[in-house]
């Protein structure tokens, strides 16, 4: 009796491990994710507002710098070393082994050679974003409303007639247009390959364009909060590339559609995005990010510099649901050969990571080599 | 079967994931939206303005007591060019240091100093004076020192500077400790004769000019140049006694590649005259430390010391440098007399240290010391160490 089961278990499991491959499903190819799809999200009060309003979007995660930095460096490796994760084959394919259109990413035909068809409209620009040059603009046409809060680099927030919301990014002192002109390349890259990325251009404009909101404040990176007058939008504007005729250069970007929720994180999902099912270190778009940051020295392509927005079925009102969650690439100021203050740092951007213990030992064994 | 180092190592991870990770993340979180921080540096630093630094500080050094302590340091300090420096550092009653210094910019060059510095230490190294001191002789001896000063420093071009110091120094002798037998068991037993001066009290005044000419240049420039520095200064003690030290460091930076991979030569020498009386043996210069990597402070004792250093630096990570030296010297009777090429010993180390252009920092060594080559160059002294580098 006991030869007999051993023989039939063994035939079973040696059957199952014989099984042939699943057929080929008989239906179209996967080729629109349904994350593009309209979803509801619970209600709840609306913290920031002061009129008892309710949201009904996902709520807004705010990412940590500093722990974003030693967690990724340390301790989330050494978590997944002693959990000894394996990484699979990504898991937002269809059958023909690509990845379909998504909230994350979109395979169209779009090229830098369609682009450069209308020259334009850089990247995600549409031509009628783009900001007229200069001499076409009107003394005190372009409304300052908003001063540009923390970060390395000086800016503020325009409001444009007839074309809507930018975020003007000064070049860095003494680097005049290399910052600019790397948001629109990175930008248009991204874009082109298929990812989604604000409209970046680059603009020429003199001061009397611009008409500045009175009592405006902007917080710096130490949390005080400081007037954004006429003297503070002149350092600004003395910070950035300077041309001839009193005209400066800046990076104009475009106000993102819909409702800002933060950054996307490169590992977990958004639990309150019910369309956000995958894993996102299981995301082939976010793998293939990797890529295409080395290709173009994207040393920065840290959370911080990504940002879902929820774009509500109602536009009049950006906060309702249903609705759907877009991940956008943002802020590629740091490709193409971008610097910081620190020499050490600066010279192994693009090769090695913040703290990177495999180059610490490789340098030590070979002498600096 | 991934199971099996997923069950072998749960331990470890529960440890790192439940008791390191997410307390820590939940704190540094918190703090970053508070703003207690917005960066690892200003974790640190707090205060108007940033003005006030504060530092854990730990050290490790194999053969003599630990320490833990603090540095703080506060900008503007009563006035907008003054900065004041707190250390301290102890590992219970083998060791207590504290000392102070306030500093005064009176212009971009030139800067004065007031300084005070308490220690007792009971675990102080003695092997013996001059060439032929030996392990086999090792005792601890304990000291405490009270030193203050006023002093002037202008810097000159380059790395170049000029200082002059002026103070008095309380020496005193305490008992040794911590493991091996104490100096005065030593003495007791007749295996060493007592050093000069050892267990007489003395008060000391003393004088200091050093200067440093020095073409190398401040990060990130290439590290190649040539440096010379001199030192020396009398000291007077009551009963007729009086010293003079004196020495100097002459030596050559080549940087390779103009990226900090810096092969650098040094010669130094040091000596301690008698003007009057006999000089105490605490008085003596002494190699080991920085000077002979290989050894603890002290290791080597004598009237005049000599060292030749042969080291190699490159850079490893952000603010961080690997560094290997390979050091020939010892310690002499005056004026180096017994000097010869077989009393040498060789020192070679190999560690880290943190790149700031100031002389405090991380530190992580490596080294070994041996005899003399009369002695047959053996392994003698194992140096490991870690942890903060203190001022000079």
């Amino acid at each position: 009796m006991i030869r007999f089961t051993v023989t039939v278990t063994v035939i079973v499991i040696a059957g199952a491990a014989c099984a042939s491959p699943r057929p080929f499903p008989l239906r179209e190819p996967f080729l629109v994710d349904t994350d593009l799809h309209p979803v509801s999200v619970p209600c709840r009060p609306d913290p920031h507002a002061k009129d008892h309003r309710w949201i009904c979007a996902p709520r807004e995660y705010v990412s940590p710098f500093v722990w974003d930095q030693l967690d990724n460096l340390l301790f989330a490796r050494v978590s997944r070393g002693l959990a000894v994760e394996v990484s699979g084959e990504s898991r937002d394919v269809n059958s023909f082994d690509e990845v379909p259109d998504s909230a994350w990413f979109t395979n169209q035909p779009r090229t830098i050679i369609d682009d450069a068809a209308d020259p334009g409209a850089p990247g995600a620009c549409k031509p009628d974003e783009l900001l007229p040059p200069e001499d076409q603009v009107d003394d005190d046409a372009w409304v300052i409303d908003h001063g540009k809060d923390n970060g390395s680099t000086l800016g503020f927030r325009i409001k444009v007639p007839g074309k809507g919301t930018y975020l003007m990014k000064a070049d860095d002192e003494g680097k005049p247009e290399r910052a600019s002109a790397a948001s629109v390349i990175g930008a248009a890259f991204y874009h082109a390959i298929g990812y989604y990325t604000s409209c970046e251009q680059i603009v020429v404009l003199r001061k009397a364009q611009l008409k500045l909101t009175g009592g405006l404040k902007v917080v710096d990176n130490d949390g005080i909060s400081h007037p954004f007058d006429d003297k503070a939008l002149d350092k600004v504007l003395a910070t950035t590339t300077q041309l001839p005729g009193h005209l400066v250069r800046m990076q104009a970007s475009k106000w993102l559609p819909g409702l800002p929720i933060g950054p996307f994180r490169y590992v977990g999902t958004r639990p309150d995005d019910p369309n956000d099912v995958i894993d996102h270190a299981d995301r082939r778009e976010l793998r293939g990010s990797r890529i295409l940051s080395a290709w173009l020295d994207h040393w920065d392509a840290r959370e911080q510099n990504s940002m879902d927005v929820w774009l509500a079925s109602d536009p009049s009102d950006k906060r309702s649901s249903p609705g759907y969650v877009v991940h956008y690439i943002i802020d590629t100021s740091d490709t193409l050969g971008g610097v910081v203050s620190v020499d050490d740092m600066s010279r192994r951007l693009g090769h090695s990571y913040d703290f990177d213990v495999a180059e610490i030992f490789r340098s030590l064994g070979t002498f600096g080599a | 079967m991934l199971w099996i180092p997923r069950v072998l190592l749960s331990p470890l991870y529960v440890a790192n994931e439940y008791v390191v990770r997410r307390p820590l993340g939940a704190f540094v979180i918190h703090a970053e939206r508070d703003r207690w921080s917005d960066s690892v540096a200003q974790l640190f630093t707090f205060g108007e303005g940033g003005h006030n630094l504060l530092v854990p500080t730990a050290s490790f050094d194999l053969g003599l007591a630990p320490s833990v302590g603090v540095y703080y340091a506060l900008g503007e300090a009563g006035a907008a060019d003054n900065r004041l420096a707190v250390q301290l550092a102890t590992w219970g009653l083998r060791s207590i240091r504290a000392s102070a210094a306030d500093t005064y910019a009176i212009d971009e060059p030139d800067q004065l100093q007031a300084r005070l510095e308490l220690e007792r230490v009971r675990d102080h190294l003695f092997v013996g004076v001059g060439p032929d001191a030996t392990r086999g002789v090792k005792s601890r001896y304990g000291v405490e020192r009270v030193e203050g000063s006023i002093g002037y420093r202008r810097r000159l071009t380059g790395a170049g500077w000029l200082a002059a110091e002026s103070g008095v120094r309380r020496i005193g002798f305490v008992d040794g400790c911590c493991g091996d037998p104490t100096l005065d068991e030593r003495i007791a037993r007749g295996e060493v004769m007592a050093p000069p001066g050892y267990r007489g009290d003395y008060t000391a005044g003393f004088g200091r000019v050093a200067v440093q000419l020095d073409t190398r240049r401040a990060r990130p420039a290439p590290g190649s140049g040539v440096y010379l520095r001199l030192t020396g200064g009398p000291s007077v003690a009551p009963r007729d006694r009086a010293w003079i030290h004196y020495g100097g460091v002459a030596g050559g930076a080549l940087d390779l590649t103009g990226h900090r991979r810096t092969v650098e030569l040094q010669l130094a020498v040091d000596f301690v005259d008698a003007m009057a009386g006999a000089v105490p043996f605490t008085e003596y210069p002494t190699l080991g430390g920085e000077s002979m990597p290989g050894f603890v402070a002290g290791w080597m004792t004598g009237r005049s010391t000599t060292a030749a250093q042969l080291g190699y630096t490159w850079p490893v990570w952000l603010g961080l440098d690997a560094r290997t030296r390979f050091t020939l010297g010892n310690a002499w009777d005056s004026h180096l007399a017994g000097f010869s090429p077989r009393e040498l010993r060789m020192s070679g180390d190999v560690g880290f240290t943190t790149t700031d252009d100031g002389d405090r920092g991380l530190e992580i060594l490596v080294g070994v010391g041996t005899e003399t080559f009369e002695r047959g160059a053996h392994v003698t002294s194992l140096r490991v160490t870690v942890g903060w580098r203190p001022s000079s």
